[in-house]
């Protein structure tokens, strides 16, 4: 029967595949070299180990299995490797040594199981245990280690391999202990440390459980590594590098001084110190070890010293005892494993001046000066080592600032000259070198801005609002409605707001406040004034300056400069909507643009046109010329299309982001372009469109027409049309301003 | 008589297993199709609305499928199409809540214009993507590149959230 054959094998198949579901809950799954070999090895877990059927493991291996039933003990052999092990007991023997298991041979069912863990280890098999499904996976090992090395000049170690496997070096809090760790790897057995020695000590261990090798190098001192991206690949090694270490200090015959290192070096930071006279260089990324120094006899240096200044980052500090009135700069660093350093030439100090109200003076070679402020009475201190003051350079500077009232000179003894600021209070300061030519170089500081006051001048058309800062800064001036505020951005981070009095509001002006915001990368120092009603302003002062001048009008009267921007939408390569009779909307919008404007300027409006003639303007510049302009109102006039001939109707549109004003010039126009051309409604709608959305005074953006509308194609191509639109959208603007004089 | 029971009963339970296996493995692919109804927003005659038009859509990328179901048209007389002839969908990514959608250049060439006809096509397509659960916002771009807008009006230099005013009222 054929049927009872299928239906065998196929019962057959869904016994497997369910008692691997009931088996692999309680005993484990083996894989052997990628095999699985559950079922053949039949594993049982006893006392936390696991044992297997040892013909089968035997077999699976290719070792040689021995039973002797008279002493009941085991012994299984292969490439010379033998172990032995007798029912019972918890010693292995390998070879010629024992081993202990908690897990000793037993006997089921007349076949003898063993602990296979303890003895696939011996025949170099590598085991891998996953937990989650409860498997064990042995094989053979993908790479060995040969040889680990040094390096040249013990730069870096070198891990010989005949094959790289995944590898990571593991970073302990103990800067004495470094672990390396190699995926599916062992030792050789012939493995060469060339490495350990009375100061290194070179261990390999295997994590439980898994098929890791690790090697530890465990160090007398800190080991010279400070990342984890250290090791790298290189001829089919491993080679973890180190960082570069000093290596000696050396006087040499033509009055020159070198530091070396075994490795590339950083440029130092210098500065240098009194009582005792020293220059001290701080080196990042180079580390300390034991040093060549020879200083012989010379006329500069008394004595270097060196340490280990900081570990992370790393930084070797070298210190250079001076001998008395004597300098040295940096000439060189040409080899990069080295620095060079000869006697000094004084440099001359000159043409101390103050200006934007920073403290200037220039020098003929580049000085390390040491800058410190201090206390009782408030001032700077600018130490210019091995410099001499140039004769006719003005020793006293007198002036009437806030922070900086007075520049002295003075000589600190025959190797510095001195500059004092004295100063009206403790402030933050920068210095900066600039080379100009080959022997002048610049120097300047500079000092945080602080405000010096904020006024309100009431007078009688305008108030002026004056904000006095110590240097120049950056600003912006905003205005917004509902309720009709006033804002001033000032960018920079040392203005420090609470220390200037703000002053009481008068004229239109009804409060004052002021804060910091952090916007992108900068502090921003708002001052806002509160308005009760707002006209116009004007920024009087140059941007950037120190100070700021705000003419902020107190009534209508200024009204008749008020602008208006008019913006005709599209234009060169961009035509906009093309109607079915293929009549372009830029020049439509042109049109309608053009008209309003002499009505606008009949009525006595200063007017502005981001277009005036056929040609392609950006979203983008138009919004600026409107927002540079200071407009009080920007206007665009657009024609409207979509897919279909049926749409229809007169739109106007204002950005979300606005409200009010914005609102109710919308509505005034649509409602006068209703009336005037008897279109359908669409109404006033707010949409995120470009123009509108990013000007900062009152927008509309009008779509007076469908230009893909046949019939309204033909309307916007009449004279007396555009005309209307024109007259309707100027008395929607005259009705706006009516109604928000109140 | 009772053989043939046996024999019956016992085919009943190779073929459930063998479908259960079957089943096992595809599902364990990420080969299937996925298949879902989805709602297309297509504008109303008179361009004042997006109206809502279900259709189920088959692909292994939900989000490309859906537009291109906006860009194949309605099937209603009533309501017309919002993106323009010969516009492709070159490529659509999710960044947590934000999807990033890449037209190739005809949205632009063969766009018929007008604040409300830029205004459709972008909300049809907005409002679609975010259907879907995890999209919150939409970023247009053309062969590409960023864009400001489209064809003039619409700012699209940001990602755009669904409009619900644009959605018809009485429908």
């Amino acid at each position: 029967m054929n049927y009872k054959k299928i239906a065998l094998f196929f019962l057959l198949f869904i016994l497997i595949f369910s008692s691997q579901a009931v088996l692999s809950a309680n005993s484990p799954q083996i894989y052997i070299n990628g095999e699985e070999s559950t079922e053949k090895l039949d594993p049982t877990r006893s006392n936390g180990a696991v044992l297997v059927r040892s013909k089968a493991l035997a077999k699976s291996i290719g070792a040689k299995l021995n039973w002797s039933g008279s002493i009941n003990t085991l012994t299984m052999k292969k490439n010379g490797k033998s172990v032995k092990m007798m029912v019972g007991s918890p010693y292995i023997q390998i070879d010629s040594r024992a081993i202990r298991t908690d897990s000793p041979m037993v006997i089921k069912d007349n076949y003898t199981y063993i602990p296979f863990s303890d003895i696939m280890n011996v025949f170099g098999f590598l085991i891998e245990y996953d937990k989650l499904n409860n498997s064990y996976y042995l094989f053979k090992p993908e790479s060995h280690l040969k040889e680990i090395d040094w390096g040249p000049d013990r730069q870096s170690l070198i891990l010989k391999m005949d094959n790289i496997a995944p590898y990571r070096i593991r970073l302990t809090d103990d800067p004495k202990k470094l672990i390396v760790e190699i995926e599916k790897a062992a030792m050789e057995a012939d493995f060469v440390d060339n490495v350990s020695d009375k100061n290194y000590y070179l261990q390999s261990k295997r994590i439980e459980n898994q098929a890791t090798l690790q090697i530890v190098l465990t160090s007398k001192y800190p080991l010279p590594i400070n990342s984890d991206e250290v090791i790298s690949e290189e001829n089919g090694n491993l080679v973890i590098q180190f960082m570069p270490q000093i290596a000696s200090v050396n006087w040499k015959q033509n009055d020159t001084l070198e530091i070396k290192s075994n490795g590339n070096m950083n440029k130092p930071e210098i500065s240098f110190l009194e009582d005792p006279r020293r220059m001290v260089l701080d080196i990042p990324g180079v580390l300390l070890s034991e040093f060549e120094k020879n200083l012989e006899d010379n006329q500069w240096i008394k004595d270097v010293r060196v340490s280990q200044f900081q570990f992370e980052p790393t930084i070797l500090r070298v210190v250079l005892d001076l001998k008395e009135k004597k300098y040295l700069n940096i000439v060189n660093q040409d080899d990069e494993d080295e620095i060079v350093l000869q006697p000094a030439k004084r440099a001359r100090v000159f043409d101390l001046a103050y200006k934007d109200h920073q403290i200037v003076f220039k020098t003929d070679a580049k000085i390390e000066p040491d800058l410190f402020t201090l206390q009782d009475p408030s001032r700077l201190v600018i130490n210019l080592f091995n410099t001499y003051r140039e004769e006719n350079m003005q020793g006293e500077i007198n002036i009437k600032e806030n922070i900086v009232k007075k520049i002295r000179v003075g000589r600190f003894d025959s190797q510095v000259v001195r500059i004092v600021a004295d100063l009206s209070e403790m402030t933050a300061y920068n210095w900066e070198q600039e080379q100009h030519s080959k022997d002048v170089y610049i120097h300047r500081i500079s000092f945080a801005n602080k405000f010096d006051s904020i006024e309100l001048l009431d007078q009688n058309i305008y108030t002026n609002i004056n904000i006095n800062v110590s240097g120049k800064v950056n600003y912006e001036v905003k205005k917004f409605s509902y309720p009709h505020r006033l804002v001033v951005d000032i960018s920079g981070e040392e203005i420090t707001p609470d220390e200037v009095k703000l002053p009481d509001p008068t004229g239109i002006i009804k409060e004052i406040r002021m804060g910091r915001f952090d916007k992108e990368d900068e502090t921003v120092t708002r001052i806002v004034f509160e308005l009760d009603k707002y006209f116009n302003h004007n920024i009087v002062s140059d941007n950037p300056d120190n100070k700021i001048n705000i003419a902020l009008a107190k009534s209508e009267i200024q009204n008749k400069n008020n602008l208006i921007v008019l913006d005709a939408g599209h234009g060169g390569f961009d035509p906009g909507a093309v109607g079915p009779s293929n009549v372009e909307e830029k020049d439509i919008n042109l049109r309608i643009v053009k008209k309003l404007e002499s009505i606008l300027k009949s009525r006595g409006f200063k007017v502005l046109l981001t277009r005036k003639s056929d040609n392609f303007v950006s979203l983008n510049r138009r919004v600026k010329i409107a927002n540079n302009e200071g407009a009080r109102v920007f206007i665009s006039i657009h024609n409207n299309s979509s897919n279909k001939r049926t749409s229809e109707g007169t739109e106007t549109f204002i950005a979300p982001n606005k409200t009010g004003d914005s609102m109710f010039l919308a509505e005034n126009i649509q409602k006068e372009l209703i009336s005037k051309l008897g279109l359908v409604n669409r109404g006033v709608k707010k949409e995120h469109l470009y123009v509108i959305k990013y000007t900062e005074m009152p927008s509309v953006l009008v779509e007076v027409a469908f230009l893909s509308n046949p019939t309204e194609e033909k309307l916007l191509g009449d004279g007396k049309f555009i005309k209307d639109a024109a007259e309707a959208i100027s008395q929607g603007l005259f009705n706006y301003f009516d109604k928000f004089k109140d | 008589m009772k053989n043939r029971i046996f024999k019956f009963i016992i085919m009943l339970i190779i073929l459930i297993a063998v479908l259960g296996v079957v089943y096992y493995f595809i599902a364990g692919t990420n080969l299937v199709v996925k298949e879902e109804s989805v709602d297309l927003y297509f504008s109303t005659k008179d361009a004042m609305y997006l109206e809502i038009e279900s259709r189920t859509i088959k692909g292994r990328n939900l989000y490309k499928e859906a537009v291109n179901a906006l860009i194949e048209g309605p099937t209603a007389p009533d309501l017309s199409k919002t993106i323009p002839e010969g516009t492709k969908v070159l490529n659509v990514s999710r960044n947590n809540d934000k999807i990033q959608i890449d037209f190739s250049k005809e949205i632009i060439e063969n766009h018929w214009g007008g604040s409300t006809g830029e205004r459709i096509t972008v909300y049809s397509i907005v409002n679609t993507l975010a259907q879907f659960d995890e999209v919150g916002e939409v970023k247009f771009l053309i062969d590409g590149e960023e864009v400001d807008t489209l064809v003039g009006h619409m700012d699209l230099s940001r990602p755009l959230k669904p409009s619900q005013q644009i959605i018809n009222p009485k429908k």
